[in-house]
């Protein structure tokens, strides 16, 4: 188990008990649940991680490599300048405030979330056909 | 510091000294070690000083005289809420303070007297020196609070909470109350005074005030928690 | 040397047109750092509204609606469009460059989380202009008063805009995770990253587990106020305490996402000028997880004075947190201890910081305890704590940051006589703005007051609080001057000016797209420092 997987689990096992503390200590709900459903998500967080066991085997996780060891190997692939973040964000404020000033509003957000989305995926696949 | 007019004042008056203290020791040494470290340690040559990286004893040591200080505030600092939130079986009165936009209304209970106030005629409770009086808050609309700052004691009214707690005035006088939860507009005026007089005086004024019928309706949608 | 590849997109690289598309880390956080100094600008003029507003007893210089707005946008504004977005915009820029990777996970989702951050900003300042007015239900937003309370438009902007603000944070946070996790040069183990790395992603954390609750608390309010929910209206079956319970277990861990990227700004800046290697890494890795942790179980330290909380457990959770947060001045003053240290700017900042921040750590000891919490709550007092933990202690960081890392970012440095001034300003203003606070509190001066009676002492503790404030905003105009200056004059800087011991000094200043040509070795967490030491021994 890896440092990460450390921190996820034992926050979630922190969460649990502190949880658990509170409810017999309060009876109070909001509280309890919020606490009871944040080391859900923890423990969640932790099993992907668990499942995903290549992830283990990272050479940033082993003490003794250098990078000069990785020469001429690809670290990954990151997306170069794009127009849909933007778009994507004036979509959601447009059409968010569309529940304050009108459904017309909401409209126009959502067409403007739905461009970017799709301008968001198409980029993506030509990206990784490349 | 203002007051100290109750009993419960008393209680929390002699937490804040505790905590006063400890504040003032631990600042004290830490703001010492800080300045000596700025004047003391001064760079005056190219050689590279010790690189330690950490002293297990000196870490552990800190981190225990921590736990243990804060062990001893939250000892002191319950035993003092529990005195503070004590409620008499018998009180010698019984109030319904209810907050509302932008003032507050008092009604005694047994019969007793309703006053209600405005921001221009701020309403004011009285109440017997020496005696128990029980308030059950709560308010009409938004959050207030209950703040006199005499007492070094507040409580929040919320609207479908109905909150107790205990009063013991110590000493006769006119005492400044205030809201102290930002409920609007006027929450800077929603102001009220507490008249603590001699048992004697109380009981002639509740004779003076004392209406024909029930107290008002309570606000509605009241329950305990 | 591992190599990046990027997408080829054709597509403008420069000007206006290319900062609306970048997906660069670098430019993301420039960007964010900047519109963070904006809304600093425009909440800084509130706030010296604010004083002046109170400088006269019974003698306000606003209305009782504008009042009221002003402190709401303010402390929104900082909160949640300045001192947590700098955070998360430094580390968009150092992050990647202390671990040594080529950029962010996710470069259009980080994109996003930063147009939706300004756009989120300018739609709930965006209140102002409507007609009745921008939300003046205070940052906290208690229902009723932002429900039935609040019938204006404006309310609404502020849900909305602090929806979008926290999609942008859980959107960073999961991308400062991931970085993390997946994009450590060869050899850097998790126990050998920065610390600055380290509180970004136990800030990552919280934000993850604390603004959930906050958006489904915004939720509900909308629902409420524009759907016909009932959820906090108790005349129909909902709970005023509820709101508060909700609203508090995110309020309290955001004030961690407020310090804790701080407090890592600060431990990668002392080290650095007392030539010493963080004292008690380790300790202080597990503080912060603590600090973590601890924070989500102390929330309704804030509703002590509601009699409808256990407060016993409360309390002893906000007194347990002191100790991890008290511990980390060992480790500070341990790296200075024996050392060798000088003062640039930088420096004095961090300096501030520790002097200051400790004075908000006590008094936060002190109403950790019900009975003194009675008594100061909703009192000048937490006015006082609040601004000593977040101005004495975030923005006296902040600064210090600039200093250290402007260098790096634009490869000029800033003027050395314009700082000092600057510290000194800053520091003597925000001292005598804010102690004089903790008196009027306990006095018995109540918050969010357009105006207050004239009670002994009270106009003279406000005098002195209104005039700190003009000391401290002539401090910030310094410090604009500063930036101006120094960008007009082009000093160079460098690779590395200040000696530094991690990987962001590896680089040119400003780096490369991909930020390393090569990288050191990476065998401790100073690998910079340990290259600079083998070069020079014989």
């Amino acid at each position: 188990m890896n440092t990460t997987q450390g921190i996820l689990l034992g926050s979630a096992a922190f969460a649990l008990v502190v949880g658990a503390i509170y409810w017999f200590v309060s009876y109070e709900s909001a509280g309890a649940l919020m606490l009871l459903t944040m080391a859900v998500g923890l423990a969640l967080a932790a099993a992907y991680l668990a499942l995903l066991r290549r992830r283990a085997s990272l050479a940033a996780d082993q003490r003794d490599v250098r990078p000069s060891d990785a020469r001429d190997e690809a670290v990954g692939v990151f997306a170069s300048h794009s127009v849909w973040p933007p778009v994507l964000a004036l979509g959601c404020a447009v059409g968010l405030t569309g529940l304050i000033y009108g459904w017309w509003l909401a409209v126009l957000g959502a067409a403007g979330v739905t461009a970017a989305l799709v301008g968001l995926v198409r980029d993506d696949r030509a990206a990784r056909s490349r | 510091m203002p007051g100290g007019a109750t009993l419960q004042a008393g209680d929390i008056h002699h937490v804040w000294d505790v905590f006063l203290l400890a504040a003032i020791g631990v600042a004290g040494i830490v703001y010492i070690l800080i300045f000596w470290c700025i004047v003391r340690y001064r760079r005056r040559s190219e050689a590279l000083p010790p690189q330690f990286h950490h002293h297990a004893v000196v870490e552990t040591a800190c981190t225990v005289t921590a736990l243990l200080i804060v062990a001893g505030l939250f000892a002191l600092s319950y035993g003092a809420e529990a005195r503070i939130e004590r409620l008499d079986p018998r009180p010698a009165a019984t109030v319904r303070v209810t907050g509302f936009d932008w003032s507050w209304r008092f009604e005694y209970a047994g019969g007793g007297p309703t006053v209600t106030g405005t921001p221009e005629h701020p309403p004011v409770l009285v109440v017997p020196v020496g005696r128990p009086v029980h308030i059950q808050i709560t308010s009409a609309d938004v959050d207030h609070a209950f703040f006199v700052p005499a007492f070094l004691f507040k409580r929040d009214a919320i609207p479908g909470l109905l909150s107790h707690f205990d009063l013991v005035v110590t000493r006769p006088g006119m005492y400044r109350g205030e809201c102290a939860e930002f409920c609007g507009l006027d929450h800077a005026a929603m102001n009220f005074t507490v008249s603590a007089v001699t048992p004697q005086a109380y009981q002639q004024w509740l004779r003076e005030r004392r209406t024909a019928g029930p107290p008002g309706p309570a606000a509605s949608g009241v329950e305990n928690p | 040397m591992s190599t990046a590849a990027a997408l080829p997109v054709p597509g403008p690289r420069v000007g206006l047109l290319g900062w609306l598309t970048t997906t660069n880390h670098k430019h993301i956080g420039i960007l964010y750092m900047t519109t963070t100094l904006g809304f600093f600008a425009l909440a800084g003029i509130m706030a010296l509204l604010i004083r002046a507003d109170l400088t006269v007893p019974n003698h306000p210089i606003v209305g009782r609606q504008t009042y009221a707005e002003l402190f709401t946008l303010h402390g929104t504004g900082m909160i949640f469009l300045v001192i947590a977005p700098f955070g998360l915009g430094l580390a968009n820029y150092i992050l990647p460059l202390q671990i040594g990777a080529p950029d962010m996970a996710y470069p259009r989702l980080n994109a996003l989380s930063y147009w939706l951050f300004l756009l989120g900003g300018l739609v709930v300042m965006s209140g102002l202009l409507t007609r009745d007015g921008a939300a003046a239900a205070g940052w906290v937003a208690y229902a009723p008063l932002s429900t039935t309370g609040s019938p204006g438009a404006g309310m609404d902007l502020w849900i909305v805009g602090v929806l979008m603000v926290s999609a942008s944070s859980i959107m960073t946070a999961i991308n400062l995770i991931a970085t993390t996790v997946l994009y450590r040069a060869p050899g850097m183990i998790m126990w050998r990253i920065p610390v600055f790395c380290w509180d970004m992603v136990v800030t990552s954390l919280i934000i993850l587990m604390a603004f959930p609750p906050l958006a489904a608390t915004l939720a509900m309010l909308l629902i409420d106020r524009r759907l016909g929910g009932h959820a906090f209206d108790p005349s129909q079956g909902g709970s005023a305490v509820v709101y508060q319970h909700l609203f508090w277990f995110f309020g309290h861990p955001e004030v961690y996402v407020m310090v804790l990227p701080y407090f890592g700004m600060i431990t990668e800046i002392i080290p650095v000028f007392s030539r010493k290697p963080v004292f008690g890494y380790t300790a202080f890795v597990l503080t912060t997880l603590a600090i973590a942790g601890l924070s989500m179980a102390v929330w309704a330290h804030h509703m002590f004075t509601t009699g409808a909380v256990v407060n016993p457990f409360f309390s002893a959770m906000s007194l347990l947190i002191a100790v991890p947060t008290g511990i980390k001045y060992v480790n500070w003053i341990g790296t200075m201890w024996r050392g060798a240290i000088v003062f640039p700017t930088a420096m004095l900042f961090a300096v501030g910081f520790l002097l200051n921040f400790l004075i908000g750590g006590v008094t936060g000891v002190m109403i950790a305890s019900p009975p003194i919490d009675f008594w100061a709550e909703d009192t000048y007092f937490i006015v006082a704590h609040m601004h000593y933990v977040l101005g004495g202690g975030s923005l006296f960081a902040l600064f210090a940051a600039v200093y250290y890392w402007f260098p790096k970012i634009t490869g000029v440095m800033l003027r050395e006589r314009w700082g000092r001034l600057q510290f000194w300003l800053v520091f003597v203003g925000f001292n005598a703005t804010f102690w004089p606070m903790h008196l009027l509190g306990l006095w018995g001066m109540q918050r969010r007051v357009v105006t207050y009676p004239d009670l002994p002492g009270w106009h003279a503790m406000n005098l002195i609080a209104s005039l700190g404030s003009a000391v401290l905003g002539l401090g910030v105009l310094v410090f604009l001057w500063n930036l101006w200056v120094s960008l007009r004059d082009r000093v160079p800087a460098g690779p590395d000016p200040w000696g530094g011991y991690t990987l962001e000094w590896a680089t040119t200043s400003p780096p490369p797209e991909f930020n390393f040509e090569t990288l050191p070795p990476i065998h401790s967490e100073r690998p910079v420092f340990d290259l600079r030491r083998s070069r020079n021994a014989p």
